[in-house]
């Protein structure tokens, strides 16, 4: 008697709860070395809550709704990766995973798909409601098809680069790190920052985070020291925001110019043309009488307004942007206001229509109806 | 916005000429820098001259015209009116003319025809026009010559020109070289000197007797002549199609030459048959007999018809003079003809000449042995002209001609109305030959409007020269400042540029006296990038005699065209005069914020031009000719002069742009008068504080004088306050403490000068019962003794606090007071015993860095004079090579000192230690660092350099600083040069990598090793060294940055990744940046000095107590100087 009656409970019971959903990786394939920017397809099967995709145990990417395809960026690193995909539902979860190799060589490789984080504005404001159709791509003059548009979602792999030098001592210091807090408490669960505090030589670091207390830790009895270094840290950050996953972003902050770097800002701006990392500058006006031509030991007057031009060249052809403030109580608002636009960019991919791997430049162009303004990259190494 | 002037061709051209800016030169300074936009409007100028019944119209406004470009009305904006009638030219007042608008100066271009002439008549032609010029045009008129041949072409001797001597030294030679002392003029308004009895005008030949000049005139005019055969018609029209064809080339290079032109043809003209076809009747029978009698051999068309070709260049000839503005007016020089002497052409030729005058609007003149008398009319007729202006929409720079009609409205109906048929249209794509440029730049400088689109400011400082070194007259250096961002323009594209620069002395009636004429090369980033920051100067030597001049000063970026034109008054006094002169005020300026072109002469003899002015004691400056200044800001300045002594009073005030007294200047001056250089120049050192005033321009004005009379002529300096948020541009030089400042007050406005009288205020200021010098004295004493009891921190804080108290309540009267209170014991000491000063010297040094660190500037100054009269004193008495290498220590510490809070002063004292010591590595070191830090020149920095390593070859930092700096200067040099100047740095490098140790001149060696390396593509040998450093410096950022960048850019992208994630997990540090330390000062050696010098002055302590009269640790009993004082 007791075992038909359980036999009947469980069958019952298996009638009214639903399966656990079935999920499988469509691509990229197993055999596929990947890098750079992709296309994650997800194929899913019963009732599902959400689908969440991890990269090397790393959540990079949710849904709720299909298309169940993932834009997502991996970094350039050359090694093997994991793609774990898990669906969940009500009736528990399915798992899928599949582990693309590395290729057999120590060099950089092509980055085929072109992903293009596009803010669009009209006046002062960001406009949000632009659809696939509304763009235009074009690589070299050449239209190109989009293969993927999203908003926003792209998870950030930001840092942090907060200018700790002598002349940033009190108030200012307080204020960036003020701003640093608010764009680290701005971070969403797929986001991941890291914070790097230099003067002439790098002070403090972390590693990448998405926790903000393990973020603002450094930050702690901090002191201003120093003089300015901004290409060398500039170019650091790009290097090790290379092999990071997702959207990447610099924000750099800084009441100076640099004085101080081996490096000069043209070789930092060759590596951030190879990246695709957006630079956003908050640039603290010294107040009125701020000098912009001067010489140092290591410099004249000429080679630093140069340094200066490469910058600001850096930022614009990135598709981020330079926030001149004069205020210590503008720095915060800076610093939302740029996740505020990292959360409203547009994402389009696409594969470009000729690919030389000659190491040209390709110049990009995007362009929406008229009235609305457009940045974005201006271009991209081909390599 | 800017706006193109008509007025002449090239300007045209150009993109931006701003002489827009001179026509609005009365409106505010403040305003000016709005001007500035590069949006470009064409403004066209047209001179119109109105008569009634040959009489000039006068009193007519802008109401009374109407004006038409290619058929539209155009608002007129402007109207000018100069009569020449009203226009008062006196010898004191040159600026009279020399303001006159160049288009409303009439232009007469005398053209004497050499080939359709004969040798006589040329000559009376010349006589005739000497008198013209002499006694019948005006001074405003500006002048020009030219010949014509058929063997040269029209050839233009001498430019428009307002000097009637170089008129009629180009009348005189017409064009023959050997007849003239030349120098070269570029601009030709100058051709020279008649060589000695070669000059006797026609006064001195009215006699009749052949002169050495006329013989010469004659036989150049005969092999001329010869050329010509008229034996042939064929060759006769040949001749009229060459004069024409040359003609018509003539008036086109005229169209680049504002206003309107007057060109006067002396010729004998040519057959007119070869224009008209034959004109007498017999000769016509002739050729219809022939022709009906078919001897069509015997029948020349163009001899029955005229020419036709010969016709149509003709015309051509005449169209091209009308649309150039010029009339010519047609002398048949045969009615000028010694008697006995048959004129050419068959007497036909003044059918020619009628026809060319006719044509162009002139008038034609035979048998006129008075030319002026003759030309009476039409000089009167002229004499008034309406300039008006207006600004044309649509005009394309097409450089197509368009016409002009300009109509009376409301005037006398008979009235005529003489004008420019009509203008070309800019054309950016034209090419000028190299004689349109030269009359472009010449009516540019002649214009009397200032301003245009490079900014340029002038000063000017005569000089009294022995008589026998430049034949009694005054040496006169002009500093030509212009201004770098204007001169580059927007369109400077940072690479190659010539600049070239005129400057012309002109008396009243505008005969040149002198001139001067640089062209300079100029390279971006010159001057460490002085060009581009600030500008450059140029220092123009004349030589000029007593008297009133008018100094045009002109300068053109010859790659752009732009050009700026500055005008100013000069007086020059006799170098004899005794009587008290003044320079203009000189606001000293560092040498090296501008980049600076010592102009040389080649026709002055160089041991008699006199040294650069421009110094004071060590101190070389290039004075500031429109300085900008800060309100409230205390402007150091040397007034210079002669015959000053004893004139204690100044009268001063502050003029704004309208010339109104805007505010009366408080000054201070040192009472003392340096007359140190050898020059006879007296130069007082004197500060006035700029008072309170808007942004704008302004001009200081300054006056010396006594007992109330102002005994100087005024002379004056302007100035700029900046708008406000802007700092200004100015980097004065600051003086040292060694001066000592007596407050002067200004008088107020009319009431003449104010007693000054600094000696007595120095009496007074000893006499000052509130500051005993005993009292002060004593104070001294005991700082001293503090020092001998051991306690040097004691010492230096109360002789901080002595000196503090002593100038608390008036510290610029009372500095002073205390210098002579505390040299006065030092002066006991030092003849007790010499050594004793070197502690003493040293705690002054300590102190100085006190009141530096509590913000006591005359304190600061005080320490440092201090310090520098002592080592001064020490060296000098102590006559040895240890006193001198002791002194020049503690100079160049002080010196660093100095240097690292930016003061240039540090230049000074490094300077003095160079001289006292050759081989003192911090003042070597200081001096490369100062010119390093301010971004060159680094040859300078090169020369310091090599001097410190040769004197001092195991300095470390000195061979540091050299290599890094031979790679910037190798950037620069030839190819042989450079090759030497790399090797020569690479080899320091790596010695110095190679060298024990790993400090910081070790990882910059490495550093800079590598990315020199690295930028000439050696990626491999650059890794290697940033490889080696990195196993000597493992905590080294900087050299993981260096490495990880190379990695990267060399395929290495992984191993990159790897030492950027070093870097950022394990290198992080708080320690500063080695290349901080390179950048920054003190140096290392400097750190070893004062080490060796704080021993040296411990050793002396003994010697102190000594001179102090007391053991060490107990005061001495006659030590003070305190009984003396009293």
């Amino acid at each position: 008697m007791t075992l038909p009656c359980w036999m009947l409970l469980s069958l019952l019971s298996a009638v009214a709860q639903p399966a656990a959903p079935e999920v499988s990786i469509t691509e990229p394939s197993h055999l596929e070395p990947v890098f750079g920017s992709l296309t994650v397809g997800v194929s899913v099967f019963g009732e599902v809550d959400e689908v969440v995709l991890f990269v090397d145990d790393r959540p990079m990417g949710r849904k709720t709704e299909p298309p169940w395809r993932f834009l997502v960026d991996v970094g350039q690193e050359n090694r093997e990766r994991e793609f774990r995909v898990v669906a969940r539902g009500p009736g528990g979860e399915g798992v899928s995973r599949i582990n693309t190799p590395p290729i057999k060589i120590d060099d950089e490789v092509a980055v085929e798909l072109q992903q293009l984080y596009v803010t669009v504005t009209r006046g002062p404001r960001r406009v949000l409601d632009l659809t696939e159709g509304d763009f235009q791509v074009f690589d070299d003059g050449r239209a190109q098809e989009l293969v993927t548009f999203s908003r926003g979602e792209v998870p950030l792999a930001a840092t942090l680069l907060i200018d700790s030098s002598m002349s940033m001592k009190g108030e200012r210091l307080t204020s960036a790190l003020r701003g640093a807090r608010a764009f680290a408490e701005g971070l969403e669960d797929l986001d991941q920052a890291m914070l790097m505090l230099f003067s002439d030589q790098l002070m403090r670091s972390t590693e990448f985070t998405h926790d903000p207390a393990v973020l603002l830790d450094p930050l702690a009895g901090v002191e201003a020291a120093g003089n300015t270094s901004i290409n060398d840290h500039l170019y650091l950050a790009l290097k090790l925001l290379e092999s990071r996953q997702g959207r990447r972003v610099i924000v750099l902050f800084t009441d100076g110019a640099d004085l101080h770097s081996v490096l000069d800002m043209e070789e930092v701006l060759w590596k951030a043309r190879r990246s695709q990392a957006l630079v956003y500058w908050i640039r603290l006006e010294a107040g009125a009488g701020s000098n912009t031509s001067f010489a140092t030991a290591w410099r004249n007057a000429e080679g630093n307004r140069s340094q200066l031009e490469n910058l600001e060249r850096t930022v614009d052809q990135s598709g981020g942007r330079t926030l001149t403030i004069d205020q210590l109580s503008a720095i915060e608002p800076a610093f939302r206001d740029i996740l505020s636009e990292l959360r409203e960019q547009y994402v389009l991919g696409y594969y470009p229509s000729t690919i030389n791997n000659d190491g040209g430049w390709h110049e990009v162009e995007v362009r929406v109806g008229s009235g609305l303004e457009v940045r974005t990259r201006d271009g991209y190494v081909d390599f | 916005m800017g706006r193109i002037r008509f007025g002449s061709r090239l300007g045209l051209r150009r993109a931006f000429v701003a002489s827009f800016l001179a026509l609005f030169s009365s409106l505010s300074a403040a305003q000016s820098d709005t001007f500035r936009d590069e949006t470009t409007t064409l403004l066209v100028e047209v001179p119109v001259e109105v008569t009634l019944d040959g009489e000039p119209l006068r009193g007519l406004t802008a109401a009374n015209f109407e004006l038409y470009d290619a058929g539209d009305r155009q608002e007129i904006e402007g109207l000018e009116v100069v009569d020449l009638e009203t226009l008062e030219v006196r010898p004191d007042n040159p600026l009279a003319v020399a303001r006159l608008p160049v288009v409303a100066r009439r232009h007469f271009l005398l053209l004497f025809d050499l080939s359709f002439a004969s040798t006589a008549s040329v000559t009376k032609a010349r006589e005739a026009a000497e008198r013209l010029v002499a006694n019948d045009l005006h001074e405003a008129d500006l002048v020009s010559v030219a010949t014509f041949s058929l063997a040269e072409g029209a050839k233009l001797l001498l430019g428009f020109t307002s000097d009637r001597d170089q008129v009629q030294v180009a009348i005189r030679s017409l064009g023959l070289p050997q007849m003239l002392e030349r120098r070269s003029d570029s601009l030709r308004l100058y051709i020279g000197e008649l060589e000695g009895s070669l000059g006797d005008g026609p006064e001195a030949n009215a006699g009749g007797g052949p002169s050495q000049a006329g013989d010469l005139a004659a036989s150049h005019f005969r092999d001329l002549q010869s050329m010509i055969d008229r034996t042939q018609a064929s060759q006769g029209r040949r001749e009229v199609a060459t004069m024409t064809r040359s003609m018509s080339q003539l008036a086109q290079t005229l169209r680049g030459v504002g206003g309107r032109k007057h060109v006067v043809y002396f010729s004998e003209g040519f057959d007119s048959q070869l224009l008209l076809g034959a004109t007498d009747a017999g000769r016509r029978a002739e050729i219809n007999r022939a022709a009906q009698d078919r001897e069509l051999w015997r029948v020349d068309s163009s001899e029955y018809f005229g020419s036709a070709d010969t016709l149509n260049v003709l015309d051509a000839m005449v169209q091209e003079f009308r649309r150039s503005d010029a009339t010519v007016h047609s002398v048949d020089i045969g009615g000028l003809r010694a008697g006995g002497e048959a004129a050419r052409g068959g007497g036909g030729g003044k059918d020619g000449l009628f026809m060319i005058a006719d044509g162009t609007g002139g008038d034609f003149y035979e048998n006129f042995n008075d030319l002026g008398q003759a030309m009476e009319t039409m000089l009167e007729r002229t004499s008034v002209t309406y300039i008006l202006t207006y600004a044309p929409q649509g005009v394309k720079p097409n450089g197509k001609y368009r016409k002009l009609k300009v109509r009376l409205r409301d005037g006398p109906r008979k009235a005529k109305v003489v004008h420019r048929p009509g203008y070309f249209a800019p054309d950016p794509d034209a090419e000028a030959s190299g004689l349109e440029t030269q009359l472009d730049i010449a009516q540019r400088l002649l214009d009397g409007r200032e301003g245009g689109d490079i900014e340029t400011r002038l000063l000017a400082a005569p000089l009294r020269t022995p008589d026998q070194e430049l034949g009694g007259l005054a040496y006169v250096p002009v500093l030509v400042e212009v201004d770098g961002p204007s001169f580059l323009g927007p369109e400077g594209d940072g690479g190659e540029t010539r600049a070239e620069v005129f400057v012309y002395a002109m008396d009243a009636k505008g005969n040149i006296r002198d001139f001067f004429s640089q062209s300079v090369g100029l390279t971006a980033g010159m001057g460490g990038g002085a060009l581009e920051r600030r500008g450059f100067k140029v220092y123009a030597p004349l030589v000029l005699g007593s008297g009133h001049y008018a100094l045009r000063v002109l300068v053109r970026n010859a790659d752009t065209g732009r050009s700026g034109l500055r005008l100013a008054a000069l007086r020059v006094p006799a170098v004899d005069d005794d009587g008290p002169q003044l320079l203009p005020p000189l606001v000293p300026e560092g040498i090296d914020e501008w980049l600076l072109v010592r102009g040389r002469r080649s026709d002055l003899v160089a041991a008699a031009e006199p040294a650069y002015p421009f110094v004071h004691g060590s101190l070389t400056y290039a004075p500031a000719a429109r300085p900008e200044l800060m309100p409230l800001q205390a402007v150091p300045i040397f007034l210079a002069g002669y015959g000053l002594d004893g004139l204690t009073e100044m009268d001063s005030k502050i003029l704004g742009a309208d010339g109104e007294t805007v505010a009366l200047p408080r000054w201070r001056l040192d009472p003392r008068t340096n007359t140190d250089s050898g020059d006879g120049l007296e130069r007082r050192i004197a500060a006035f504080e700029v008072p309170s005033l808007p942004a704008g321009d302004y001009r200081l004005q300054v006056a010396v004088g006594s007992g109330g009379d102002v005994v100087s002529h005024p002379v004056h300096l302007d100035f700029r306050i900046p708008p406000e948020g802007r700092t200004a541009a100015s980097r004065l030089v600051a003086f040292d403490s060694a001066i000592t400042f007596e407050d002067l007050a200004n008088p107020g406005a009319g009431a003449g000068a104010t007693q000054v009288a600094a000696e007595r205020r120095r009496r007074d200021a000893d006499a000052d019962p509130a500051l005993p010098m005993g009292e002060v004295a004593e104070d001294y004493r005991r700082a001293l003794e503090q020092l001998l009891d051991g306690d040097r921190p004691g010492a230096i804080a109360r002789l901080a606090t002595v000196e503090q108290r002593a100038v608390t309540e008036n510290p610029q009267r009372r500095i002073g007071r205390l210098a002579r209170a505390e040299l006065k014991v030092v002066k006991r000491l030092a003849d007790r015993d010499l050594e004793a000063l070197v502690p003493v010297m040293l705690l002054h040094k300590d102190v100085y860095l006190e009141h530096s660190r509590d913000g006591r500037p005359f304190l600061e100054f005080h320490s440092q004079g201090m310090v520098r009269r002592i080592a001064d004193l020490y060296a000098e008495r102590g006559d040895s090579e240890g006193s001198k290498v002791v002194a020049a220590r503690a100079l160049a510490s002080l010196g660093g000192h100095l240097q690292a809070k930016g003061r240039t002063a540090s230049l000074e004292l490094f300077d003095r230690a160079v001289d006292l010591d050759p081989s003192t590595e911090a003042a070597l070191l200081g001096l490369a660092a100062y010119y390093e830090k301010r971004g060159g020149p680094y040859d300078r920095v090169v020369a310091y350099l090599d001097r410190l390593v040769e004197a001092r070859p195991a300095s470390r930092e000195g061979r540091l600083r050299l290599a890094i700096n031979l790679l910037r200067v190798a950037e620069l040099a030839v190819t042989l040069e450079r090759s030497a100047k790399v090797a020569a740095a690479e080899a320091h490098f790596r010695r110095l990598m190679e060298e024990p140790g790993s400090d910081w001149i070790y990882s910059l060696a490495a550093q800079e090793l590598a990315r020199h390396l690295a930028r000439t593509q050696q990626v491999k040998p650059a890794t290697l060294a940033l490889e080696e450093a990195i196993e000597r410096r493992p905590e080294d950022q900087k050299l993981h940055i260096q490495l990880t960048y190379l990695r990267d850019r060399s395929h290495g992208a992984h191993q990159a990744r790897k030492l950027a994630k070093r870097v950022s997990r394990e290198l992080a540090t708080r320690a500063p940046a080695d290349r901080g330390r390179y950048n920054q000062w003190p140096s290392v050696a400097m750190d070893q000095d004062r080490r060796e010098l704080d021993a040296g002055a411990a050793q002396r302590l003994g010697t102190l107590a000594s001179a102090l009269g007391r053991s060490t640790g107990s005061p001495g009993p006659d030590a003070g100087p305190r009984g003396e004082e009293k």
